[in-house]
């Protein structure tokens, strides 16, 4: 049975009680007013009630607690919600990653609550929030969130996310999806848990070892002690030379009296019952517990358990809600590819040799310095400086010209049809608004440009490599 | 030339042949042999008589008596060598419980002993029934103070007391330990060979002294309980009757002493024995040059003339001894091993003084004959009767009819070692401990 009760008015902070186990939580608290009961956590979500600024778990089962933990993250309204337990919670349970900590008073969970719901404010939330951007957010929200994995004997893989498979959905690969959202540099790595071996076959971590004969491949082998006579080369296991009662070569009959002289212990001290082999070092099979399938130990894949949090990039992503990367900005801007650029400057240099009325500008924009801007201002304020950057970019060419991106930092404008005064009147523009973007505290967008006019120039480079990698000198 | 071989001839011939001229010189050469040396080689041969014949005609008894045993290696700068020796004893083929008590002695300046003990008892940490135990000696005490401190460790019934550089025969254990089971058996004198034979002419004819004076006369000794001492390189005792005797005495000569300590119960306890196992067999190193041979048998033989006259004067008596090992002590001990030497070489000078050379070559063809039958007798029955390696002693067959005059050298010597004793007081600087122990000694 489950009680429910909400304490509080309209107008303070909105606590959600689960559960009948209060574990010594004091009910009453100075900022809240009012209490009610509800039968059960559906019977809330039937009510209609507004959403409560934090929920507090008072669950002794741990199964139960885990159940509704899971369902308050995967609830569309509650996701985001704080959720506490008042009743202790072991570190290494499925529990402990679903919620926001232990409090032992109520006072403390509301502070905490309204501290993480200060955070959610600043993110860009809306219903049709993908999945990943659905992590970013709940790790961005908390003032230390990280994606812990909790280590499960029964699960093929060892550990789980519960955190990722509630905000996922059940059957979502956390492993892969980790790996995206990590390649995409969205998250970074706290520390290494465990390193665990999967099956080459199936990825499943429950690996059987078994050292075998390495001749036969049997499992069937012994440690036996052998004999190697001198007299003879006889090597043979010791119980055959023991049929005397003392040490007799089996072969030359030699009595073996000295070790050291007559006879010495061969470094093969393990022998297949199946096959007789003699053997020094058995060799060790890994069988799969779950496909069966067998293989050496280095065929193994070695998978590092992490447990990671959200990275300035991922915490950008989350407060703007897209999925760019800082500068991507500029890839929006008639962007190709670098090997398409060169082609289409090579062929306008060779048109412009053919025919000197084409005429055409190339840009080299670069960026100096980005870190030292992040550095000052933070990151957020840096990308609302290249999108404005590159809105007025896009404003300023035309849907003929062609731009590229060489490096992180370094971009190039092909402009046909246009002449030296042209051009030259694109980047005076282009120096005012870098101008603009001066902070309070001396710093800005630090742009340096090169520019090229075909007009201008008496003999221009005839391929675009050379060309622009004149003009990369020129910038330094 | 020819005239001094006829003459020779000539007087062998009226010795021989009882001639009277021959017989009055013979009659001063006759009770060296008569009354010392034939008596004493009889009854060595009645023993051996014995005991191969029970060896042959009896069946072997199964006893299924395996005690713990403890061994205690005597280490001191031999270096790699001792891992021979602890190897031989982990693989001893006996199913009981060996303790192997690694001593090394000074193991501050013999590191290398050290490591080598300590990789070695790493090597063989696993192994079943084996346990390997250092006692690291970092103030160099000598011989005796480690005898004793390994001594302390041991929880066998049986002891070992053994050299680092001595390694064994796989059945050594197995072929000592049961006669332990009689309970009146309180020590065991091992055999010895020697392990660097091939390495010059001095060590095989040691060799053949190894093969005929332990290995085969004390099997004939052993027959009548006067074993004439347990070597220090390799004895085997009750753990028990050790401890109540009092363990090891400082000084020289260490294992004489043991040997004299425990024999003076005998007197007092008539069941008691020492036994001679030519199955239990160690093999060392002997000395390889004539040099380092007499050095050896300087201090041995000097030893044995302190340790008889000074140290154990007052106890040289049929009460404690009792009366075979009084007889057989006086005997072979200071008999044959001191008197004879003067004796011998003051009969060689006044023979050189008072005979003519003919006479005198004469006499020594004589002695030298009789000492080349005797070792070719002693040699014969080694290794027909007691040898388990009857081929590889059959090697130095070749050097038997030089044998005598290494037994002559020998002797001679023993004088040297004798007088150097009684002069010099070489037992107080020996090799064996240093200065500060011996000088504690009282005698």
């Amino acid at each position: 049975m489950i009680e429910v009760i909400i304490i509080g008015d309209v107008t303070g902070p909105s606590i959600l009680f689960i559960g009948n186990d209060t574990g010594g939580l004091a009910l009453t608290s100075a900022l809240t007013n009012s209490v009610h009961r509800y039968p059960s956590f559906s019977a809330f979500k039937n009510s209609g009630l507004a959403s409560p600024d934090g929920i507090v778990l008072a669950l002794a089962d741990e199964t139960e607690a885990v159940d509704i933990a899971m369902a308050i993250r995967q609830d569309e309204a509650l996701w985001l919600l704080p959720v506490y337990s008042c009743v202790s919670v072991d570190t290494q349970s499925l529990l402990y990653p679903l919620i926001d900590g232990v409090v032992s008073t109520l006072d403390a969970a509301i502070q905490s609550a309204a501290a993480i719901n200060e955070r959610t404010g600043q993110l860009s939330i809306d219903p049709t929030l993908d999945i990943d951007n659905r992590v970013l957010a709940f790790l961005a929200s908390r003032p230390e969130g990280v994606l812990r994995p909790i280590p499960f004997w029964q699960s093929p893989r060892l550990y789980r996310y519960p955190l990722l498979e509630a905000l996922g959905g059940r059957d979502i690969d956390c492993w892969a999806w980790l790996g995206r959202l990590q390649n995409r540099g969205w998250l970074t790595r706290v520390k290494l848990i465990d390193r665990v071996r999967d099956c080459k076959q199936c990825g499943a971590a429950h690996q059987v070892f078994v050292d075998t004969c390495p001749n036969c491949h049997d499992l069937d082998i012994q440690q036996v002690p052998f004999i190697h006579c001198f007299t003879c080369g006889n090597v043979a296991p010791q119980r055959d030379f023991m049929a005397t009662g003392r040490l007799t070569c089996a072969r030359c009959q030699t009595k073996l009296r000295h070790i050291g002289s007559d006879y010495d212990r061969p470094l093969e001290d393990h022998e297949c019952q199946v096959c007789h082999f003699a053997f020094s070092e058995p060799e060790v099979i890994a069988r799969c517990a779950h496909c069966d399938h067998r293989q050496t130990p280095s065929d193994l894949v070695v998978r590092d358990v992490l447990s990671m949090t959200v990275s300035d990039q991922g915490r950008l992503v989350a407060e703007y809600g897209r999925s760019q990367d800082l500068l991507d900005v500029f890839d929006q801007v008639n962007f190709a590819r670098p090997s398409v650029f060169r082609f289409s400057l090579d062929w306008m240099l060779a048109l412009e040799h053919r025919h000197a009325a084409l005429e055409f500008s190339v840009v080299l924009l670069r960026i100096r310095d980005i870190q030292k801007l992040i550095d000052s201002i933070g990151p957020a304020r840096v990308s609302m400086l290249l999108h404005g950057f590159a809105d007025r970019l896009r404003d300023l060419i035309r849907t003929t010209d062609v731009c590229t991106r060489t490096s992180e930092n370094q971009f190039w404008l092909l402009l046909p049809f246009t002449d030296g005064k042209a051009g030259s009147g694109l980047l005076e523009r282009l120096k005012t608004f870098q101008q603009q973007t001066q902070q309070s505290s001396g710093v800005s967008l630090e742009l340096d440009i090169e520019f090229f006019a075909s007009d201008l120039v008496e003999d221009p480079p005839h391929e675009a490599e050379v060309l622009m990698a004149e003009m990369t000198g020129r910038l330094e | 030339m020819i005239s001094l071989v006829s003459d020779v001839i000539e007087t062998l011939a009226e010795i021989l042949f009882m001639a009277d001229s021959g017989m009055e010189f013979a009659m001063r050469f006759v009770p060296f042999i008569l009354f010392i040396e034939v008596p004493f080689y009889s009854l060595v041969l009645l023993g051996l008589a014995k005991y191969i014949t029970r060896q042959h005609f009896s069946t072997p008894r199964q006893v299924n008596f395996r005690p713990t045993v403890s061994c205690i290696v005597l280490c001191y700068s031999e270096g790699e060598g001792i891992l021979a020796s602890i190897r031989s004893l982990v693989e001893q083929q006996y199913s009981g419980h060996v303790q192997i008590i690694v001593v090394i002695d000074g193991a501050v300046q013999n590191d290398t002993t050290y490591q080598v003990a300590l990789s070695a008892q790493k090597r063989f940490k696993h192994w079943p029934q084996r346990d390997i135990i250092l006692v690291p000696k970092w103030q160099r005490g000598g011989r005796v103070s480690s005898i004793n401190a390994g001594f302390n460790k041991c929880r066998g019934l049986v002891t070992m007391v053994l050299d680092g550089d001595t390694s064994f025969d796989n059945d050594m254990i197995a072929n000592s330990v049961p006669h332990f089971s009689n309970e009146n058996i309180v020590a065991v004198s091992g055999s010895l060979r020697v392990r660097n034979v091939d390495a010059s002419w001095v060590t095989r004819l040691q060799a053949i002294e190894y093969l005929i004076s332990i290995h085969t006369s004390k099997v004939g000794l052993s027959e009548f309980n006067v074993v004439n001492n347990i070597s220090g390189a390799f004895g085997i005792f009750r753990t028990e009757f050790i401890r109540a005797v009092g363990g090891w005495d400082a000084g020289t000569a260490e294992d004489l002493d043991l040997t004299m300590r425990i024999k003076q119960y005998f007197g007092r306890h008539k069941n008691l024995r020492i036994i001679f196992e030519p199955k239990a067999i160690g093999h060392t190193d002997v000395p390889e040059t004539m040099r380092d041979f007499l050095l050896q048998r300087l201090r041995w033989d000097g030893d044995l003339y302190w340790l008889y006259f000074r140290k154990h004067s007052s106890g040289f008596v049929p009460r404690l001894l009792g009366w075979a090992n009084f007889i057989g002590i006086l005997w072979y001990g200071v008999l044959f091993q001191i008197v004879m030497p003067f004796m011998i070489l003051i009969y060689l000078v006044y023979s050189f003084f008072v005979y003519q050379l003919p006479q005198v070559v004469a006499i020594l063809l004589l002695v030298y004959g009789f000492y080349l039958l005797v070792t070719t007798v002693f040699y014969t029955v080694g290794v027909a009767g007691i040898s388990e390696r009857p081929r590889a002693d059959l090697k130095q067959t070749w050097l038997v009819p030089i044998f005598p005059a290494f037994m002559l050298v020998i002797r001679l010597w023993a004088t040297v070692a004798v007088l150097s004793e009684l002069f010099l007081h070489n037992s107080r600087y020996s090799t064996m401990a240093p200065f500060w122990v011996l000088k504690r000694n009282k005698y």
